[in-house]
């Protein structure tokens, strides 16, 4: 289909998806079997220019555009999630900067992002606090003019890899969700240190590791915005990141579709009825997807002002559909599917954490239910229901 | 579904065998990806291994409901585990048992039903053959890296094309055939304990005493193994399934968010009553085609379905597994990573789930 990109979002697209064929291609299978994290690669994206795009054009980046971001996501994960992930967190990561940070903040590490001199992580996960994220129990005590934090982050991408962390912690646990204040936390900080790294199912090029914070002292300066805020603040970084994870999903389940395609083509199978059938679907849904995240990250480029809802769809749907669709492909490859050369069953296990991480799809069903809700007693008030 | 006593007997001993003894050892073999051998020794002295195989052979004489209920309980610790045995059971044994001489049946079935050989069985979708053929008979010339049981290096049954259209012979090749070479374990998304693996074959000429059947019976002989097949890789669908649910629900029990158990959020608990429906489903057309094999009825279709069912319901129970988890449902510390891999396999060996619905529509329209 035809979204009539502009000529930069075309030459973007170029530009990863000659990243991804050229350096990712011939190193993927690899990297997923080593879990071995893409460090020169995804330097080498910010040599070319795509770490700019997570970042405003005052800060040396190319606008923070949504869709841009969509549009190097999938290209990338198309032929590998675990490297488009290694990626995307730089976004996560740099979003709270980008959207919270003080002048002084933004002009200190921005810069430095857009060319991927320092990379960057978002630490919100805990133990206890996983779908929960309100219930996080790090907490920052201000004393002297500094902050120490102290406790425990899990499941958090690219940690011990990344220069620049932004941490959730509590600096007043009285007050739950609205005691929770975000920071920016550097690599080598003294009581920062990294713990047990995962060993995952998929996305396997994505280092996820512990971070723990022992007494970490950091200068009061690092709060980013105002105290209590963090937790409002992830919600607004999670909005404007959650069509990019929908664009990784989309990714992956392009990929599996060409990789069916190509292998029913050469068995000669395209006639059969039953495949058919299947593959009718397949880039049915894969364009649904893609149209769904496109028209999101549109609206929040074009300054909506309120997209919870949609920026829940658009993760909610591309990652049910990479799972079905990776399914689906090995079904179609039949016992070659299974086979880790033929790809899609690398495919199946890192669509799975589409599911999952940024809020799992149950959450985000939670979120559009909730914000339904929300319209409903918006129109009422209004006297229209 | 209520089972004969004799069964019941029968699944409480496998039951208390996987918890004791297979789920020790799953993480250990799982990490390896070799070949469960203590396991397998330990089903031998059991008697399981050679389930199928009749008493005057030295085997169990299961009947198919049994041998699907153990499947189904070693299934639910180690899918490992039980596809080797059924395997060696649907794909070896079997073939050589309904259509094998005489003295074949000698040769081989003893040592199968003690576990002294291990069999295995090339698949035929997978093959990467020269159409062979040549004076001196059919023969056996190119790759196939999608071997079951191949790490075991026992005897393997092998279809062997004939010159001439689309002909087949079925042949057990032995280890110590002239040009047969097992290469290499093959990297599979799951079931890697189970020895899948990739064999060359050199310009193989099988022996004239190792034909199953008659000359060109290879594809029917094949069909027939397959639907036989497909109600054991059932059970094993089934059990994965039943694995994967138990430990889901157990977590989710255990598991507090929002201040509460998670196994009391709507959605968690739509979850779980999905993956009951599922697998409740599955179960009743399992046993319902194992039980049609063994009142002597046909069954093709009933296995087919249940191949369909209990395959699809697998890969759909094991991912709402993983869902039900969160992140630690992706990490390899839980076994529900492990189930939705090895669900997988079993959804596409022997028959895809379109196979299996064309099977469906041919036997009913």
């Amino acid at each position: 289909m035809d979204y009539f990109l502009s000529d930069e979002e075309k030459t973007l697209k170029e530009k990863a998806r000659a990243v991804a064929e050229n350096l990712v291609e011939p190193v993927h299978c690899e990297f997923d079997e080593k879990a071995e994290f893409p460090m020169e690669i995804v330097k080498e994206m910010g040599r070319r220019g795509l770490l700019k795009i997570f970042i405003p054009t005052e800060y040396g980046g190319t606008g923070a555009k949504i869709m841009d971001m969509c549009i190097a996501c999938e290209e990338v994960s198309r032929i590998c999630a675990g490297v488009a992930t290694a990626y995307a967190v730089n976004a996560l990561g740099s979003g709270p900067i980008v959207l919270f940070a003080s002048e002084e903040q933004k002009k200190k590490y921005l810069p430095k992002i857009a060319v991927g001199e320092l990379l960057c992580a978002f630490g919100l996960t805990e133990a206890q606090a996983g779908s929960d994220v309100a219930n996080v129990q790090t907490t920052a005590r201000k004393e002297n003019g500094h902050y120490i934090l102290n406790g425990v982050k899990q499941f958090i991408s690219s940690g011990s890899l990344s220069d620049v962390y932004v941490i959730l912690a509590s600096t007043d646990k009285s007050r739950g969700a609205r005691g929770i204040s975000a920071f920016i936390v550097e690599k080598n900080t003294p009581g920062f240190s990294f713990g047990k790294e995962e060993n995952k199912l998929g996305i396997r090029a994505s280092t996820t590791t512990e971070l723990v914070f022992e007494d970490c002292c950091i200068p009061a300066e690092n709060l980013l915005g105002k105290e209590g805020m963090g937790f409002i603040y992830t919600m607004r970084n999670f909005d404007r990141a959650r069509p990019g994870v929908g664009a990784i999903a989309l990714g992956i389940a392009q990929g599996a579709y060409e990789v069916a395609l190509e292998f029913l083509h050469q068995k000669n199978l395209l006639n059969n009825q039953y495949i058919q059938r299947v593959i009718a679907d397949m880039a049915t849904e894969v364009e649904a997807a893609r149209a769904l995240i496109y028209a999101t990250a549109r609206m929040i480029d074009a300054g909506g002002k309120n997209f919870t809802k949609e920026a829940s769809f658009a993760k909610l749907y591309p990652a049910d559909i990479a799972v079905k669709i990776t399914n689906q492909a090995i079904e179609l490859l039949g016992p070659h599917g299974l086979l880790t050369e033929y790809r899609v069953e690398k495919m199946l296990r890192d669509a799975k954490i589409t599911q999952i991480y940024e809020g799992t799809n149950q959450i985000q069903r939670a979120q559009i239910a909730i914000e339904l809700a929300r319209e409903m007693g918006t129109k009422k008030r209004a006297g229209k229901v | 579904m209520k089972l004969s006593q004799e069964c019941t007997l029968l699944q409480n001993e496998l039951k208390k065998f996987a918890q004791q003894v297979l789920a020790e050892k799953v993480d250990e073999i799982e990490k390896s990806c070799s070949l469960p051998t203590d396991n397998i020794k330990r089903l031998a002295e059991m008697g399981i291994v050679g389930a199928i195989i009749p008493e005057s052979h030295g085997g169990a004489a299961l009947d198919t409901i049994g041998f699907t209920v153990v499947l189904e309980e070693i299934s639910k610790v180690c899918a490992s585990t039980a596809f080797v045995i059924a395997v060696h059971n649907a794909f070896f044994a079997y073939p050589i048992l309904k259509f094998g001489s005489e003295e074949m049946k000698k040769r081989y079935l003893p040592k199968a039903a003690s576990g002294e050989t291990i069999g295995g069985y090339a698949l035929l979708k997978t093959a990467e053959l020269e159409h062979g053929g040549s004076l001196n008979g059919p023969c056996l010339d190119g790759k196939n890296p999608f071997v079951l049981n191949a790490a075991a290096n026992g005897p393997i049954v092998a279809a062997v094309p004939l010159t001439g259209p689309n002909g087949l012979n079925l042949y057990v090749i032995d280890t110590d055939t002239h040009g047969r070479k097992f290469t290499k374990t093959s990297k599979t998304v799951g079931l890697r304990s189970a020895g899948i693996g990739e064999y060359s074959f050199e310009k193989v000429q099988p022996l004239q005493a190792n034909i199953i059947g008659e000359e060109n019976q290879g594809q029917m002989i094949i069909d027939n193994m397959n639907s036989y097949a497909r109600i054991l890789l059932a059970a094993i669908s089934l059990g994965i399934a039943q694995g994967a649910a138990e430990a889901a629900i157990k977590y989710a029990k255990e598991r507090v968010q929002f201040g509460q158990p998670i196994v009391s959020f709507g959605m968690v608990r739509e979850l779980i009553a999905d993956m009951m429906v599922s697998i409740e489903a599955a179960r009743h057309l399992v046993y319902e085609a194992a039980l049609r094999v063994d009142r002597g009825e046909e069954y093709a279709t009933a296995a087919a379905i249940a191949k369909l069912l209990a395959g699809r319901s697998a890969t759909a129970v094991t991912t709402n597994a993983i869902q039900v988890y969160g992140g630690y449902g992706y990490m390899k510390d839980y076994p529900a990573e492990r189930y939705f891999r090895d669900a997988q396999m079993l959804n596409v060996i022997c028959s895809t789930p379109d196979e299996d619905k064309e099977i469906i529509a041919k036997n009913t329209i």
